[in-house]
């Protein structure tokens, strides 16, 4: 099956990108933990139950949302706060263009990826204007803005009813036919986020992002465009979202506007505070421990919302830079 | 009565991190006495002030008012034991009218006889103020500000009013003006303790003091000896070329003294 | 020009909350630069607690007081776990904090009360006053008093008692009001118990004009409060008040002749306007000069 050798294709990129002749443990495990990592999730369809496929599964759609929130709020430090909307925008843009219009998948996520990126270009330009916890506030806004259209738009998004029936995805002759399938592609789009995202934060316009934000008037003066850098990454952590948006709609085949509500926003932004600003690994890690832990621990269910907050409390008194960030959140602010 | 030390540190050690601000320094300042503290950027004046007033934690050594250990004390129980501060670049409260600065300084008190006799007092020392009580702070000029901060820390009605850095940012006139205002706090009865980058102003009122290099006392003792000492000479008073400049006619390093030193010394 | 005055009055009344509610909050944004987003829950769970009383058959006026001390009290607990132990850190931690301050509330409320909508009961019938073709209600008459004294009180306990001096001197300046005397550690929580207790007082409002108490009242209140806060000027707390009706009016002219549903869309496309254009707000303090 097709999708598959897309992901194993991600699994010798990943090798190849680490360092050639490591020579301490450290930098071994580097290397091995990942690949370990990967052969474990392509075998995991055969290791595992349907039940924690499909928990992995939820968890691989959330990867490129947190890692999409990470580049923003810990490699740009800007402090967005309003992630479901960029990730429900995708989602709506699925079901919309494939139940409505019989639009094929690779189209339709693309379009997706692209939809958010556009919303997320006009909500970056004004908020490079817009400083630190007033932003917070502004792309919660962002959120309920998003949710009053989509519940009051009920000709194109079907109101609080949403839009029901989504096909299952068919990209040219592959087709996605079960759960394991679904798997696949949830790990390819991960796969390949997690790769844009190493490639972006590796390259010079990676050390751009991290000068524009630790120093942007030294960054401006060097001839950074600090306008151009914090709205592309804007720009490209929405794509981000959209895209999984869009996977998470068709592995759902249902869209409503309570997928992405504030809430969902605060979980993908504590996904990349927990796991670590700035920390790609930290993204992945956030997603895994926010979507996973609640599924595993089922009787907790009751007391999610506040356990999610006592994280919070503890993370930024005790731990601030999450768990395997380098960036503390507190210095993101210039008063 | 007057053998015990109004204040007193005690062999008291401050560190920021790794770095050692302030090592092993002791200070006494007895009732009634001008007392300044020397030194030049960064060798611990300010963390003194800051240790006096329990804003920083001591890695070592104690601090005594009147005898009794207050280093564990929060800020605001200092203050109400009679400690009063002046802070480094006057910091007034600059979007409250003069009056309620004054107000503020007076604690947690409601309008009553004695409050409107502490204000007739500092309105006494600064007349001016009371010109301007209903003018927003930040609006008041350096020097105006200056007098603000002072009669602020007069309304806790003080036994030791610490003073850090009165002279810094003013003009030279300002800066005779700000040590006059000082001598004049010093007469209305409470003891001062100046902290300070210019010796030369510094020294002209004091009674005694104390220099600072790289968080350890250097040199202490009367004003007079300080004055005398040619090592302080070098460092301080001596290279303060530039503190000549705040002094007009002043043409030696050190300048021409007033009456008010209490043992001047020909040099 | 009947239909634009009623739909004034109506937006002055959902005003008059959010400025109660504005307030309070805009109170402690002014004092340590925090944005208290537990602000709403903490008055959703007192609102809750109120309701509670009410049904028990705890008279009205006790009942309300307990719930407004409830209000206070909570507001402090959520200060001395949340916000102390970060007043040295930046001022994100603490809006992240604040967060989760507010989703533990959420999760007590809910494990408590439940996910449901509850109806508020009024002891009064629901009488009309007109006025000109304008029809006020008895409850709108309440909360136009209710804001009116309460904003008149809050004036008068911040221009005039020493408190509100000790309050002032912080928001201008919190290392040298400690230096001279303010004791800023009994001050702080005491400005929290305030804008805690005037937040409860939003929040009764809030539910007896909608005839609703629910879990998500908290998180709308807290929204509605910031853009109103921003409206008028963050940490002003007249720019609050004023903000609070600016905003009222505002979404319920744009109910009246645009389209109901988008009272949110509303209240962030006014506040981004402003934050992008008067970020100060339009009737923001002068500012302090702090170093």
């Amino acid at each position: 099956m097709r999708v598959r050798t897309e992901a194993s294709g991600a699994a010798t990129a990943v090798s190849s990108r680490a360092p050639a002749t490591p020579a301490t443990i450290r930098s071994y495990a580097r290397i091995v933990l990942p690949v370990l990592l990967l052969l474990f999730l392509l075998a995991a369809p055969g290791l595992i139950g349907s039940y924690h496929l499909h928990v992995l599964t939820l968890i691989l759609i959330y990867v490129p949302c947190a890692l999409g929130q990470n580049l923003i709020t810990g490699n740009s430090g800007q402090l967005s706060m309003g992630h479901a909307a960029f990730f429900g925008l995708g989602a709506y843009a699925v079901a919309i263009l494939s139940v409505r219009y019989g639009w094929p998948a690779f189209p339709a996520l693309l379009a997706a990826a692209g939809a958010a990126g556009l919303v997320g270009l006009l909500i970056g330009l004004p908020a490079i204007r817009i400083s630190g916890d007033y932003l917070f506030i502004v792309t919660i806004g962002v959120n309920l803005v998003f949710l009053d259209i989509v519940t009051q738009w009920v000709p194109v998004t079907g109101g609080t009813a949403g839009i029901p029936g989504l096909p299952m995805p068919s990209f040219g002759f592959v087709r996605v036919r079960s759960n394991v399938d679904y798997f696949y592609l949830a790990l390819a789009i991960a796969a390949l986020c997690f790769l844009v995202t190493l490639a972006i934060t590796r390259s010079r316009f990676g050390k751009m992002i991290e000068a524009s934000r630790d120093d942007p008037v030294a960054a401006a003066a060097c001839g950074i465009s600090l306008t151009a850098v914090r709205v592309s990454v804007f720009v490209i952590g929405a794509a981000m979202a959209g895209l999984a948006g869009g996977v998470l709609g068709y592995f759902i085949g249902f869209v409503g506007p309570s997928d992405f509500n504030v809430q969902q926003s605060l979980l993908i932004f504590e996904m990349a505070i927990l796991g670590g600003l700035g920390s790609i690994w930290g993204s992945v890690a956030g997603a895994a421990i926010l979507v996973g832990l609640p599924e595993i621990l089922r009787f907790l269910q009751p007391y999610r919302l506040g356990l999610l907050g006592l994280i919070m409390i503890v993370l930024m008194i005790y731990r601030p830079q999450g768990l395997l960030g380098s960036v503390r959140i507190t210095n993101l602010i210039r008063k | 009565m007057s053998s015990e030390p109004l204040l007193e540190l005690r062999n008291v050690s401050v560190d920021y991190g790794q770095f050692r601000a302030l090592d092993d320094v002791s200070y006494r300042i007895m009732p009634g006495e001008i007392v300044c503290l020397l030194g030049g950027n960064a060798c611990g004046k300010s963390t003194s002030m800051k240790a006096i007033f329990g804003q920083v934690r001591l890695a070592e050594g104690e601090i005594r008012w009147r005898g009794e250990r207050i280093d564990q004390l929060p800020t605001v129980r200092r203050v109400q034991m009679g400690i009063a501060a002046v802070p480094e670049g006057r910091r007034v409260f600059a979007r409250m009218q003069v009056e309620e600065n004054l107000l503020v300084g007076a604690g947690m008190h409601w309008r009553g006889a004695q409050l409107k006799q502490d204000l007739e007092r500092v309105y006494g020392l600064f007349p001016r103020l009371e010109e301007r009580r209903l003018q927003l702070a930040g609006t008041l000029s350096g020097g105006e500000q200056q007098m603000l901060a002072m009669g602020r820390a007069l309304m806790s009605r003080p036994t030791l009013i610490c003073m850090d850095e009165p002279s810094m940012g003013l003009s030279p006139k300002l800066v005779r003006q700000s040590f006059q205002l000082i001598e004049q706090i010093h007469r209305s009865g409470a003891a001062v303790f100046v902290v300070e980058q210019n010796a030369n102003a510094a020294l002209r009122i004091a009674h005694r003091g104390y220099v600072l290099q790289n968080g350890r006392l250097v040199l202490q003792g009367s004003a007079a000896e300080i004055l005398a000492d040619a090592g302080m000479r070098e460092a301080y008073l001596g290279r303060a070329g530039s503190s000549a400049d705040h002094h007009p006619g002043a043409s030696s390093a050190v300048p021409p003294m007033d009456s008010s030193m209490p043992t001047p010394k020909s040099l | 020009m009947t239909a634009f005055l009623q739909q004034v009055v109506n937006g002055l009344a959902s005003g008059s909350i959010y400025a109660l509610i504005a307030v309070g909050y805009s109170m402690v944004y002014g004092v340590l630069e925090l944005i208290n987003f537990a602000h709403g829950d903490i008055f959703m769970l007192a609102t809750f607690l109120t309701l509670t009383l009410i049904l028990l058959g705890v008279p009205w006026p006790l009942a309300i007081l307990l719930g407004i001390l409830a209000g206070a009290i909570l507001a402090m607990i959520v200060e001395r776990f949340a916000y102390r132990p970060l007043r040295n850190a930046d001022r994100i931690a603490p809006t992240i904090t604040a967060v989760g301050a507010a989703l533990i509330i959420q999760n007590v409320a809910l494990a408590t009360w439940g996910p449901q909508t509850q109806p508020f009961p009024l002891p009064f019938g629901s009488g009309l006053i007109q006025l000109g073709g304008v029809y006020i209600t008895v409850l709108q008459l309440i909360i136009f008093g209710m804001a009116g004294i309460c904003a008149l009180a809050l004036y008068l306990l911040v221009q005039l008692t020493p408190w509100g001096r000790a309050m002032r001197a912080i928001r201008d300046d919190p290392t040298t009001a400690e230096l001279v005397g303010v004791p800023v550690n009994r001050i702080v929580p005491a400005v929290y118990a305030v804008g805690g207790g005037l937040g409860v007082i939003g929040g009764i409002l809030f539910a007896a004009y909608y005839n609703a108490v629910y879990i998500g009242m908290g998180f709308t209140g807290t929204m509605n409060a910031f853009v109103a806060a921003v409206l008028g000027g963050i940490g002003s707390l007249k720019g609050a008040f004023i903000g609070g009706l600016l905003l009222g009016v505002m979404q319920a002219l744009a109910i009246g002749y645009i389209a109901s549903g988008f009272e949110n869309t509303v209240a962030f496309v006014i506040m981004i306007v402003i934050l992008v254009l008067k970020p100060r707000g339009l009737f923001a303090l002068p500012t302090a000069s702090r170093v």
